[in-house]
Formats: structure tokens, sequence, C-alpha cells
């Protein structure tokens, strides 16, 4: 089987390099029998590459220990669900996984316009196709899942079969682990459909809006899964990583952020290319930055250049990658300067306060954040290449730099909607913003008032009202703006109106879903949290509650032995919950692991850690933190979802009696 | 099971080159300068309609939207116009371009061509048909 | 160039330069940076070192884990030099540190005058992928 897998991965190779140059031939010779084998042989990759990884999941799940990978990720007693998602969880299955959502998205891109864009369809597909070649060969030849297992033996390397594999790490046995690869590398390879198609606009020179169109809900659905994708990831490092925390602006982390900040500078600002023809340029540059920090964010995380937890070990990929990255900045550039002058904007910026100048101000401050949080993640690399020092950049300079930018970019969320296009009159101003305005600095003083002294935590939660007050009132206003001419009742006038311009609405709601994740940020600024080493019978404390320590049991599975605190949480004498931290201790891959137990409401989440054991063995060391407002992070990206999949239903079209 | 994998790797390899020996055929791009046109539209379009949003939730005085919608209403006109000559001047191309190809099969031996097939436009310069109200490239009126 | 286009100009030189002006305030701050080194170039650092954070990486020691409660006394090394680590941190220690272990460290902290090295954080990777642990023969 697994030679079968080897073959079937191998002939990716040779049918990605026949797909790209018969699409780059059927552009330049507009033969349609070439267009056809490119899409052919697009299809081919699919299939292949799908039974590639169906023998690799046989592998698995068969745990045929004479392969390396199975014997690195798996062993024989791991449950069958986490052998099969072991798939990703080491470096050159999650390498197959890109590859393979790779050739599901040319097979997809293929079909859907089998019967149209002629003009554009081949060098989009010869786009798509490089890639699919490159990750081809890194699959094939340098980070084959497939290669046997190999044992000094004396002198010579022999083939070999593992009694038993090294078990899955820990810390991945654990189901936010499972989807976040998969969705996460969804969004980055989302982000070569709109890649190839604004290359193969300004190949052929076909640089009208039909490219932005054609892409708009692949832009979208690859934004929404790198967003979800990251908050996945946080949420795993939440629970697995057992700091108390979800965000430490790691190397991988920032990786993964930065494709989806210029995504989201993208969406906004292709909107004034849509209604003002400005930005042609910029926007193509935003798609093509995208694409290659994607490019990039993997590379990161297999280069080795930047040390991180949550880094594969370096894999030798780095000059690959960065031979790639660079020949990918090289073309895009020389193509875009070859087009400039056909990318000439059609009108220009009237005013300051207008909508265009508000999605301009809230791109450059998405761009500078990008910036920022490149620079600060390659810093080490930087300032050893000038001062021979390897210097890192820790959390403090980011959330120094992150958090007035996210507030600005907040407040736009809530300012830019209500500006009209073109210029908005004072009197307009006046009407919008007056009441929201009060109501924020009134919110704001009730917050100070009852004790909240933190400025920048105040104005967080001050913007986020004016935002969230700006938003009902879009939903309020216009539904009954509507009412009165359906007569509807006032919920079905407001989702008939959602429905008739989803975009409109389902971006309010993704709006809406921000500002309750930066009540979810902001509740950082009240984290406390306590440390204390007890033994049965003890007890202690942390803000109004106490803890006491009841039990402490061992236990054992087939895959791990246990040892858990049993803790009581009362407020003075009301209890409230029973927290269960646990240490295990994995047998086949001889590694421990910590279980948090988290007790989570709406206003708080209660963490505990179980950090270790005293030096007599009776007592434990537990370490309980309190974090305000966690669970609204979460909360907010699951309205995100709602409202990213919202936006991409098509508008409702109603038939009106009498018009036209 | 190896040599299923061959064998199926070849078989796909067959499936794909095989649209390469079939009779073929070539397509034809559409014209560009219609592109641009029909992007303008949509754009114009979609700004009046976000004119009308915008004045029904308020933000917009009436005067003031009067004002805009009806500046929209006359380019969107004119859009529309462009298009509509730029369509018809498309189609009396590809039909002068077929009489032609019959007329070099007749006429081989004749060089040159006659000047009198065609009009230039005064703005640009380009070669439009005769019957041109509207020049193809840049949408000037032909005198 | 008109006086919209002027206002645009002048507006985005006043963010851009708010956010040089945070990013360079960022890098003053103490606890911000720190320094890389490796075991043995610590040991060549004059005094001027004890006032940056720095982060050093070694291979821990094994068998020189202490634990006191919540403190941790180690030792990491490269090649023939050693550093003594004194861990203080309220970190949860990483349970890839253990005796029996095959680590890589990361710490990061500050070198005290007694040549002791105070960690504030401690980052722990497994080193071995699985080299040759298993007892069976081959085909």
């Amino acid at each position: 089987m697994a030679d079968l897998g080897n073959i079937l991965l191998f002939f990716l190779f040779p049918v990605s390099v026949f797909t790209a140059l018969t699409a780059l031939a059927a552009g330049v010779t507009k033969r349609r029998g070439l267009l056809e084998a490119a899409r052919r042989g697009a299809y081919a990759a699919f299939a292949v590459t799908t039974l590639a990884v169906l023998a690799l999941e046989y592998l698995l799940v068969t745990s045929d220990f004479s392969i390396e990978y199975v014997a690195s990720n798996t062993n024989f007693t791991l449950p069958l669900f986490y052998k099969i998602v072991a798939l990703w969880a080491g470096h050159n299955g999650s390498l197959l996984l890109w590859t393979w959502i790779v050739t599901i998205f040319i097979a997809i891109v293929a079909y859907q316009h089998r019967h149209k864009n002629n003009d554009l369809m081949p060098y989009v597909l010869f786009v798509m196709a490089t890639t699919m070649v490159f990750f081809s060969i890194l699959s094939v030849f340098i980070s084959n899942p497939f290669q046997t297992l190999y044992q000094e033996y004396g002198n010579t390397l022999q083939e070999f079969i593992a009694r038993d594999g090294h078990g899955l790490n820990p810390l991945l046995q654990h189901p936010a682990m499972v989807i976040h690869p998969p969705v996460l590398f969804i969004g980055y390879v989302g982000s070569v459909v709109p890649f190839a198609f604004a290359i193969a606009a300004l190949i052929t020179g076909k640089l009208g809006a039909d490219w932005i169109h054609t892409t708009r809900r692949w832009a979208l659905t690859t934004w929404g899964f790198l967003a979800v994708g990251i908050v996945l990831g946080g949420k795993w490092a939440y629970v697995e990583l057992g700091w108390g925390g979800y965000w430490a602006w790691d190397p991988v982390e920032n990786a993964s952020l930065l494709p989806w900040l210029t995504s989201t500078a993208y969406l906004h600002s292709v909107m004034i290319q849509e209604r003002k023809g400005m930005l042609k340029i910029w926007n193509m540059a935003l798609v093509i930055a995208t694409y290659l920090l994607s490019i990039f964010g993997t590379f990161l995380t297999r280069s080795g250049i930047v040390s991180s937890v949550h880094a594969f070990a370096n894999s030798g990929l780095g000059p690959a990658f960065a031979i790639f990255l660079s020949m990918g900045i090289i073309f895009s550039v020389t193509l875009l300067l070859y087009r400039r002058k056909d990318l000439k904007p059609d009108e220009e910026m009237e005013s300051l306060v207008s909508r265009e100048s508000g999605f301009l101000f809230n791109n450059l401050l998405f761009i500078l954040a990008t910036i920022a949080v490149l620079w600060g993640t390659l810093f080490p690399v930087i300032s050893e290449l000038f001062t021979g020092d390897q210097i890192t950049v820790g959390p403090p300079w980011f959330n120094n730099i992150m958090i007035p930018i996210g507030l600005a970019l907040l407040l736009l969320t809530g300012v830019g909607p209500l500006l009209a296009w073109r210029h908005t009159s004072v009197e307009t101003l006046k009407r919008s913003f007056g009441w929201p305005i009060l109501g924020s600095v009134i919110f704001g003083a009730v917050l100070f008032a009852s004790g909240i002294k933190d400025g920048w935590a105040l104005g967080s939660f001050a913007i986020a009202f004016f935002v969230m007050w700006t938003i009902v009132v879009e939903f309020v206003k216009g539904a009954n703006i509507r009412r009165k001419n359906s007569g509807e009742n006032f919920f079905v006038a407001m989702y008939m109106l959602s429905r008739k311009n989803t975009r409109r609405y389902g971006g309010y709601l993704i709006h809406a879903a921000i500002v309750v994740m930066f009540v979810g940020f902001t509740g950082n600024v009240f984290n406390s949290e306590t440390r204390a080493e007890v033994g049965e019978g003890d007890s202690f404390e942390l803000g109004p509650y106490t803890f006491k320590a009841v039990e402490i049991v061992f236990s054992e599975t087939v895959n791990y032995s246990s040892e858990t605190l049993v803790l009581e949480m009362y407020r003075g004498e009301r209890f409230i919950e029973r927290i269960t931290p646990e240490k295990r201790y994995y047998f086949a891959s001889e590694q421990p692991s910590t279980e948090v137990d988290i007790y989570s409401t709406l206003r708080e989440d209660i963490y505990a850690v179980l950090s270790g054991m005293s030096n007599d063995g009776t007592k434990v060391i537990v370490q309980v933190y309190r974090n305000p407002f966690v669970s609204m992070v979460w909360i907010g990206a699951f309205i995100l979802t709602v409202g990213t999949l919202f936006a991409m239903l098509p508008n409702l079209r109603e038939s009106k009696r009498g018009e036209e | 099971m190896s040599a299923l994998a061959y064998l199926t790797g070849i078989a796909f390899l067959i499936w794909i080159i095989f649209p390469l020996f079939k009779k073929d055929s070539t397509w034809v791009s559409l014209y560009i300068e219609a592109d641009e046109l029909e992007d303008k539209k949509q754009r114009v379009y979609g700004n009046i309609a976000d004119l009308e949003f915008d004045f029904a939730m308020g933000r917009l005085s009436e005067k003031d939207f009067k004002h805009i919608r009806q500046s929209f209403l006359s380019e969107a006109g004119r859009v529309i116009e462009k298009l509509e000559s730029q369509k018809s001047n498309a189609f009396m191309e590809r039909i002068q371009n077929d009489i032609d190809n019959l007329g070099k099969k007749k006429k081989k031996a004749k060089k040159g061509k006659t000047s009198s097939s065609k009009a230039f436009c005064t703005e640009c310069g380009a070669e439009n048909l005769p019957e041109a109200k509207f020049c193809m490239k840049c949408g000037k009126e032909m005198s | 160039m008109n006086s919209n286009k002027l206002k645009f100009v002048i507006g985005t030189l006043v963010i851009v330069a708010a956010v040089i002006v945070l990013a360079v305030q960022g890098m003053k701050e103490d606890d911000t940076m720190s320094y890389s080194k490796s075991v043995s170039e610590v040991q060549m650092l004059d005094s001027r070192a004890q006032s940056l954070t720095l982060k050093v990486n070694g291979d821990l020691k094994k068998g020189s884990i202490v634990r006191n409660n919540l403190d941790l006394d180690f030792v990491i090394t490269e090649g023939n030099s050693e550093l003594s680590i004194h861990y203080i941190g309220k970190d949860p220690i990483p349970d890839t540190f253990n005796n029996d272990m095959d680590a890589e460290v990361i710490v990061s902290g500050r070198l005290q005058q007694d040549g002791i090295f105070n960690a504030e954080r401690i980052q722990a990777k497994c080193a071995s992928k699985y080299e040759a642990d298993y007892s069976s023969p081959a085909i």
C-alpha cells in the first residue's frame, strides 16, 4: 500500500507540470483542445492526490509501522479518530494535506468555469498548476510521507518495522487541534484563487472588474476560513498549552494573522473599486500579498528561521520556499508594473469625510498592522543580519502597536458605514453620530464610576458600545423603512431586508461579531491569578472565590495514566462548580501532558492548571486564573461564521408589482 | 498493488492527453473595450442603488439626493448608448471580416487595401467602420 | 496636487508617524526585547549583560533538575559550556521537562552577578523524533 501511495503521489508531479504547460499553451494559442487537456490535468491531479491521501490514511489506520510517518505520529492503542487525523499531525502529512487542498481547488475552479471565461481560464489554471508543481515537488521528493522506516545496524541502514509507534503528541490530542489545521489550510490555499485570477487579468489585459466578481465568493470564503482557523488555534492554545492565554504573538500565530490582515483590507478596498473605479493597482497588490503571505506563513512554520513552540522542526524546506516566494514576488511585481497604465483610476477622491476615505484609512491601518506584525516576527532575523545579535521582541511590543491600531479600526467600523459616498454633510454627521457618541460617552462614564479605571479598557468598551449602537440602528431603521412599504412584522422585515442585500447585512453581522470579540480581548486587562500548594483538605482564595481541594485521584486508561486534583469552587457559602485539573502521562510517547479544567461563564473563565507536585509528593501545585470575558472571543467567532455564511447567500430578488 | 497504481496512472495520463489529438478549434476574445464599459455601467447602477439606500436611511438631504441622482442617471445613459454602438460595431466588423476573407480568396493578386472601407476617429485616430456613430476605442462621436 | 489629495497625504503621514513612534517606544521598554544567546556566548558576556533580558538555548543536562516546590534549579549545556538556571517563574513548567528527557530548552531571563541565570520563562522541546528506541528487528 505504501508503494501504491508513493507511485500515486509521484504521478502528481508530471500531471502538475503537464497541466501548467498545456494551460500556458492554451492561453497563448487559444486552442480549445489545450484548455480541455489542462482542465483534465487538474481533475487528474485531484484524483491522484486523493487516492494518495487515502493510501496514507489506510497506512495510518492499520498502524503500518514500517512507514516512518505512521511510526512517528501514531501508536497501536491510539483511538481510531486520532489515527485518522494524524494525517496532518506531522510535517510530511500536513504538507500532503496542503497539496491535496490545492488539487481540490484547482479541480473546482476548472469545473466551475468549464463553459465560460475562456480568456482568463488558461492563465488561472497555469498559476494554480504552478503552485501545484511546487508543492508536489516538496511532497514527492523532499518530504514524502510514504518514506519507509530505517534504522542503523552497524554501518548500514536497514528497513525496519517498529513494534509500536511513537504516538501522537498529547498536545495534539484535542478536538480543536483536529480541525484547526484543515480549516487554516483551506484559508491559506484559498488565497491562490483570487491570486490566479488577478495574474490572469494582468497577463491578458482584461483588467475590468470581471476577475473581482468571479472571485468574490472565494475571497470571502477563504477570509472566513482563515479567521476561524486562527481563532481555533487560539482556542487550542488556551486549552492545551496551559498558560492561561490564547495569543502570544508567537511567530507561527503571527504567520497566520498576516494574510488575514491583508485579506480583510482587500474585502473593504474592493468596494471602492466597485463604486468608484479607484484603487485598481492597490487591490491587485493586496490579492498578491495575501497569497504570498500565505506561502510565507507555511514557510515560516517549516523553515526553522524563527523558533516557536508551534513550529515543526527544521525540515530543510526553507531554501525551496525562499526561491518560490522570491520568484512569485518578482513575477507579480513585474506584471503589475507592466500593466500599470491600464490600471489608472476612473475617478478621484472628493472629500476627507466620505465612505471612500473611511475605507482608505481602514486599509492604511490594516497595512500598517501587517507591516508591524511582519517586522516584529522577523526582527530576530533582521537584527542578526545587521547587528549580529539575535533580538526577539515580546508581546508587550506587539500590544503597544496593535492595541491602538485595533481600537482605531474598531472605531472605523462604526463610523464608516454611516458616511456617504463622495461627501457627507455636517448635518448628516450630526444626525448619524450625535446620539451614539453621547451614548458611548455616558456608558464610559458609568463604567468609570463603577470602578474601571484603565484608560484602554474604558476606551475599548466605549467604542464597542458606539459601534454596536450604530449596527443595531442600521438593522432597526432599515427594517422600519421596509415595513412602511411591505407592512411586514418587524422581525420578518429585518430578515427580508437582510436577505435582499446579504453582503451589507452579513457584513454588519460580522462587524458585530468583531465588537464582541474585542470585548473579549479587553477582558485581558482584568486578568488575575493565584498559585497554591494544596493537599487534600486545603483551600485557597482568588477574588471572591474560595477553592477547596477535596481529593487527589490517580487513574489509568489504555493510553495514559493520570493524576487529578478535585477542587470545589465556592462563593462565600454557595457551591458553584467542581473543577478538576489533571496531569497525564502518555505511555507510547512517554510524554506528560497537562489537562487544564476551565469553568466558563459569560462573565469570566476560571482556569485551573496543575503545575506539579510538592517535593514530598503529598501535595500538588495548582494555578488558578480568573480571566474575564474570554467566552466573548469564542461567541464572537461563532457570530462571525454565521455572518460570513449569510454574506455568501445570493440576494433574494422580489418581484415588485407596478414597477419597471 | 503497485501494478494497479501504474495502470491507473497511465490511464489518467492517456485520458488527459486525449484532447490534444482531437480536431481542434480556437476561441475568439471578446472586445476589451466592451468590458470597461460594462464595468462602468455596473458601477453607476451600484452608485444609484447606494444613493437611494443612503437617502432612505437619512444620510442625505433631498436636494443633494435629487441632484446627485440626476448626474448618475445621465452618466448611465451615456454609457448604455456607447455600449449599444460598440455592440453594433463589433457585429458589423465580424461580418466585414468574413466578407473580406471571402474576397481575399478570389482577388489574391490585388495588392493594397481600399481606403474607402474605413473611417478614422478624429479624437484618437483609431480605425472604425464607415457606419460607426461612436469610436470603438475612445467612445467619441464620429464626425 | 489638489488640496484634497494633500489632506490625505498629510493624514496618512500623521498616522504612519504615530505607528512608528509606538514601535520605537515599544523597543525601549526593558522587558520587551530579549537577546538570544547560546550557553557559550553567555559565559563570555560582561556585566553590562545583566541589565538585559536574555534568551538562552541549550540542552538540558540530564539529572540536573532539582525541584523546590514552586521553584526549579537545573543546568543547561552546549558543548562543554554549562549554565546554572534558577527558575522562579509563575508559568507552569512545561511537561517535556523532566530528568529523563532529551530536551532542548530555551530560557528567558537575566544573568545575575553570581553567574546564575534567573529564568522567568521556560520553553522546552523534545529533541529526538524517535531514534533507535525500538528493540524489534528488521523484517
